[in-house]
């Protein structure tokens, strides 16, 4: 092997290990903010934490969505993206904040007038774009 | 109708109708400078707003939203135009919640 197939090879290796060490399974945290749980139900508490968990609502609830972030920073958009079992976006809202303590907890929340068509639903959460997490649940 | 029965009596199931959902949220945080949110979706829903569910008083969203329940008028003022009775709210009535540091102490 010459000098110069030699120094492919190791360029070729440190390419490798730089690519699988960007793992996707890392928590998203942005400019300081995570995500550190997420939660789906009926009602919320004072302190916009769920009242109940459930995954399983009837037509006339109110989905809540609760996301409890940690850490700091100048700004952060939270999306809440809602969809039904077709593949349909119900809704997509945001909001910006600039958590400023260690916790902090941000809610969003859907209603249908007429009532939720009976089938399955998902909330994707997003920390400036990027998922943060998903929660199933069911309108029967 | 055979093969085209098959084919073309099928009825599709017509597909939901989410155009009359509503949205909302809040946060303990605070919003980034003194206005709401910059970046914008078709549905996003900016600042603060509340969704009457079953059971709620404007006296009961005063007590969560501001802690105290006697503050209900903050919230009946914001809403008039949707609001006729104070006494009477219903669920799926979105209101928007006026921010609590406006408030005269």
């Amino acid at each position: 092997m010459t000098m110069h197939q030699y120094t492919r090879v190791v360029v070729s290796l440190l390419s490798a290990v730089a690519l699988f060490s960007c793992s996707p399974s890392k928590p998203v945290v942005q400019a300081g903010v995570k995500v550190t749980d997420i939660d789906v139900g009926r009602g919320l508490t004072a302190d916009k934490a769920i009242a109940e968990k459930t995954d399983s609502f009837r037509p006339a609830d109110t989905f809540y969505v609760s996301i409890k972030t940690d850490g700091s920073g100048p700004g952060a958009t939270l999306t809440a993206r809602w969809t039904y079992q077709d593949g349909q976006v119900v809704d997509e809202s945001r909001q910006d904040i600039a958590p400023s303590g260690s916790a902090a907890v941000t809610e969003f929340h859907l209603s249908k007038p007429d009532g939720w068509p009976a089938g399955g639903y998902k909330v994707e959460v997003l920390l400036n774009g990027t998922s943060a997490g998903t929660k199933d649940f069911k309108v029967t | 109708m055979g093969i085209f029965g098959g084919l073309f009596g099928k009825k599709e199931k017509p597909r939901a109708d989410f155009s009359n959902v509503r949205s909302g949220g809040s946060s303990t945080a605070p919003t980034p400078g003194m206005g709401g949110p910059e970046m914008g979706a078709p549905s996003m829903t900016t600042g603060r707003t509340y969704v009457v569910v079953s059971g709620d008083s404007l006296s009961k969203i005063a007590k969560r939203e501001y802690g105290d329940a006697q503050k209900w008028p903050k919230i009946y003022e914001a809403n008039r135009n949707i609001i006729e009775n104070p006494d009477l709210v219903y669920p799926g009535q979105e209101l928007r919640i006026p921010e609590a540091q406006g408030e005269e102490k």
